[in-house]
């Protein structure tokens, strides 16, 4: 029987829809974000920031002789982000642990933890000895000359052996299957050496913090850079002329919490430019089960899944080859590509316009576009693609210039058309094997006479079976889009095979596919608008 | 006029201090006090300034260990150890000068760092890399990469001299030697010969000069006029160093350029301690190589200083000069035959060293 006076007082009340964890982990820095919710139009889910305050943390003892704080391990395994035996919560592969989770909305990929450290390290190595008696030297900054000058180097020797543990910290996490930690930059000092004493109990002058901090993060962004891991800089938006912002300053330590939803701002941005999560196929059979639930199309066994079923067939045109040579040029009529090239005793061709136009609508159809989705964690696109004729053989590598550069965390996809009778293309006879493999991935297939991609740096096509088969595939790259975005495919001809994918360019294509549009560029530093 | 015994000498009205058998023959060697009184006093908030030859690093060295401000400008990077930066030549004296042996020296640092004086960059090689010639001392165990890096820190540290003579209250000068080698091209004063730790001699551009009584007083009086245009209340202690010449160019013995060398610093302290205001003379000199401790405060080398002859010297400083009593470092806790510049930095050694090895 429903209280009147309940319904109508919380009458309105409405599911504000799921939320995304995002965790801040470390020192006091990360406790305004506590408890706070973001949301934008572009994003189809509220961001909620859970805090996990460790005292104390400092960058130094991140991780020492090997060992990571154990302070932190207990703060990732309170947060479920780590089991209590220290495995990554979103690898385990029982059932249980992976239903539970799922159901109370808990990481299924590698959860986003923005973490927090150094600040401590840098006030009381730094700023304490620097106090009042120093400054330091650095170009297009002004000098107080009734201070002792110390050369700015010093200042960068003692940031990088601070930093170093946490980096190491970070690596190690990212081993164990945590791959989407991002590091914040430290804050930017108060104006006030007032309050800045107040806090500390001692002065060091604004212009020597701010010269200090502007080194030290310098050395971080620089160390991150290298380390592929992904650095938060919020320095130019809380800052006008390279002075914090008064609406900013808070205590003469932390900053105002209006200064972190600059910090989500470039969180986000590259979470979606930048970043993707690894996958676990360990999880197969789990997400599996997760796809039966999501997806029309029965799947009654893990094979199933592993041959994901997206069509019964395949058109012919999306071959583009229409002789029975391995080595043939793309004879589409209306539409020449850059040709072929034979590399690595490999020749293949590049995908016809109606070729990529099947497979969007193959890939981006409803129900896979869902269930695959769900595999990921987040919206994707397919960034690049290229069609081959020919399986490699064993432990041949996929064209090293086609790896070099890339990102590991791209998701590397190959659908495969395995053509069993040896002859040309005969399409009634086509399975189509979606595979997933990052470097970080294992993935085996147990159907006989197909092919897997084994765990490796360089993701190595082998032949499982006897004989040679004669193979069509395509493979292709998945990287993570806003939800908002239009899924599309981004493409290259193999001539042209991207170093980088983040910008790449078709420059020698001699026909433009009217429905992808014109060359896509594609700029991590931004999030493409609609 | 008949003479009835009665004493009418000016003598009969000495304070003790002013015969010899009370306060010399009479007392033990460790109580001998040779100073009756002081133009002024030193206490805890002052902040006292040092340089000089290797003598004065004791003074710096006693003054911060009792708890005096001994006042410090160019302290070294915070980030490097301690043993480091006084390797480097930080915190050895005020400012990272090293040793100033000359009142010509002296006098010019004072205008190179007010920016009244200019000379040629006086850069030479070194063992372990470029030297300042102005500064050889700091370069013995580190050097620098390029001139420019050295013109720069040489900048730095000149800024950091400037500081220092507008900020101290109090400086204390330990007079070393007469005998230095000046650059032919602009007069500028090397604290040490080219040659042997650094750098070539070459006659053609470095001339040897001893210093008169008259050169000393004059140079001296320069400085302290100029320190006191910006800093006038900045009072001096003068003091000579008992540390024997290690080597002559005068072409006399040794012993005779030594006598002259410590004769002519000693007057020509008494006449600025007499004709300048606020300028003191300090007996640390009288206090070591008085016969009444028959140079038992020399070493066996018969030229440093034990520690026992630096804890007199610095008692007496202490007792004469301020309200606090001197933590003696020596008695009981290190053996007597210590010596007490064992630690220093001092460049005539190296060249005593240099020279007795070029000879073996």
């Amino acid at each position: 029987m429903t209280n009147r006076k309940t319904q109508s007082f919380f009458a309105g009340l409405r599911d504000v829809g799921e939320t995304q964890r995002v965790y801040a982990i470390g020192d006091s820095h990360s406790l305004p974000f506590g408890g706070h919710f973001y949301t934008h139009p572009k994003l189809n889910k509220t961001l909620h920031v859970v805090t996990k305050y460790i005292p104390g943390f400092r960058a130094s003892e991140a991780c020492q002789n090997g060992q990571i704080d154990a302070r932190l391990l207990q703060a990732l395994v309170a947060e479920k982000i780590l089991t209590t035996e220290g495995t990554p919560a979103h690898l385990a592969t029982d059932a249980q642990t992976f239903n539970v989770a799922y159901a109370a909305g808990e990481p299924l990929v590698s959860p986003s933890i923005i973490m927090f450290s150094g600040d401590i390290d840098f006030r009381s190595l730094i700023l304490l000895k620097m106090n009042d008696e120093f400054d330091v030297d650095v170009p297009g900054m002004p000098t107080d000359l009734t201070k002792e000058i110390i050369d700015g180097g010093d200042i960068e020797i003692l940031a990088e052996r601070n930093f170093y543990p946490l980096v190491r910290c970070i690596k190690q996490l990212r081993e164990m299957g945590l791959d989407q930690i991002f590091l914040h930059c430290l804050p930017e000092p108060t104006l006030s050496d007032e309050m800045y004493f107040n806090v500390n109990g001692y002065v060091t002058p604004w212009i020597t913090r701010k010269k200090c901090t502007d080194i030290w993060n310098r050395i971080l962004r620089r160390l991150c850079s290298v380390e592929n891991i992904p650095f938060i800089d919020t320095a130019d938006c809380v800052t006008v002329d390279g002075k914090l912002s008064p609406e900013y300053e808070l205590d003469g330590c932390h900053l105002a919490p209006p200064a972190y939803l600059h910090s989500i701002e470039k969180f986000l941005n590259l979470y979606f430019n930048a970043t993707a999560p690894s996958l676990n196929s360990s999880r197969w059979s789990l997400l599996a089960g997760l796809a039966k639930k999501s997806t029309k199309r029965p799947l009654t066994s893990r094979d199933d899944f592993a041959a994901f079923q997206l069509r019964p067939e395949i058109p012919s045109e999306l071959l583009g080859i229409q002789t029975g040579d391995n080595s043939s040029t793309n004879v589409c009529p209306g539409l020449d590509w850059c040709g072929s090239m034979r590399v690595n005793n490999v020749s293949s061709t590049e995908p016809s316009i109606p070729a990529l136009k099947t497979l969007y609508d193959v890939i981006f159809d409803e129900v896979n576009r869902q269930s695959l989705e769900a595999y990921f964690g987040f919206y994707f696109q397919v960034i690049n693609c290229r069609l081959r004729s020919k399986v490699l053989r064993e432990g041949e590598l996929f064209s090293t210039l086609s790896q070099r550069g890339l990102p590991e965390c791209l998701y590397y996809g190959i659908l495969i058309i395995e053509d069993t009778t040896n002859t040309p293309m005969n399409p009634h006879s086509l399975q189509l094997l979606l595979t997933f493999d990052v470097s970080k991935l294992v993935h085996i297939d147990t159907q006989p006479g197909t092919l897997y991609v084994s765990r490796s740096n360089h993701p190595q096509l082998q032949l499982r079976g006897t004989g040679e088969q004669v193979v069509k595939y395509v493979d292709f790259f998945f990287m993570p889009r806003l939800p908002n975005t239009p899924p599309r495919i981004n493409w290259a001809s193999e001539n042209c095979w991207p170093i980088d994918p983040f910008h790449f360019s078709v420059s020698q294509m001699k026909a433009v596919p009217e429905w992808v549009g014109s060359i896509e560029r594609y700029n991590p530093t931004h999030i493409e608008s609609q | 006029m008949f003479y009835d015994g009665k004493i009418t000498s000016p003598y009969q009205s000495l304070s003790q201090d002013f015969l010899w058998k009370p306060s010399v023959a009479g007392l033990s060697s460790a109580k001998i006090k040779p100073i009756s009184d002081v133009s002024f006093r030193i206490n805890e908030g002052h902040k006292v300034a040092t340089a000089g030859s290797c003598f004065a690093q004791n003074v710096s060295r006693k003054l911060s260990q009792n708890g005096f401000n001994y006042f410090v400008t160019e302290k070294g990077s915070p980030f490097r150890t301690e043993k480091t930066r006084l390797e480097q030549g930080y915190g050895v004296f005020s400012a990272r000068y090293g040793n100033v042996y000359t009142v010509r020296q002296f006098l010019q640092l004072v205008q190179r760092s007010l920016g009244l004086a200019e000379f040629s960059d006086q850069i030479y090689s070194g063992p372990y890399g470029l030297a300042d010639g102005f500064r050889p001392g700091i370069s013995a165990r580190q050097g620098f990469d390029t001139a420019e890096a050295l013109l720069i820190d040489r900048r730095k540290h000149l800024a950091r001299v400037k500081f220092l003579l507008e900020q101290a209250d109090i400086f204390v000068f330990t007079l070393g030697l007469t005998e230095t080698w000046i650059s032919v091209q602009d007069g500028a004063v090397l604290p040490t010969c080219p040659g042997h730790s650094y750098g070539e001699y070459d006659p053609r551009k470095h001339v040897f000069y001893n210093m008169r009584a008259a050169d000393v007083i004059e140079e001296f009086s320069v400085a302290v006029e100029l320190i006191r245009q910006f800093n006038p209340k900045m009072k001096f202690v003068l003091s000579v160093s008992p540390v024997p010449l290690v080597a002559t160019m005068s072409g006399k013995h040794i012993l005779h350029a030594n006598t002259y060398s410590k004769s002519v610093l000693r007057v020509a302290c008494e006449e600025l301690a007499t004709n300048l205001k606020m300028v003191d003379y300090f007996p640390s000199y009288e206090i070591i190589t008085g016969t009444f401790n028959t140079h038992h405060y020399y070493g066996a080398n018969r030229r440093s200083v034990q520690e026992q002859g630096v804890d007199h010297v610095m008692r007496v400083f202490f007792e004469t000069y301020t309200n606090k009593r001197y933590a003696d470092q020596s008695f009981g806790t290190r053996n007597s035959h210590h010596v007490a510049d064992g630690e220093l930095v001092c460049d005539e050694d190296q060249l005593f060293e240099a020279l007795a090895a070029s000879k073996s």
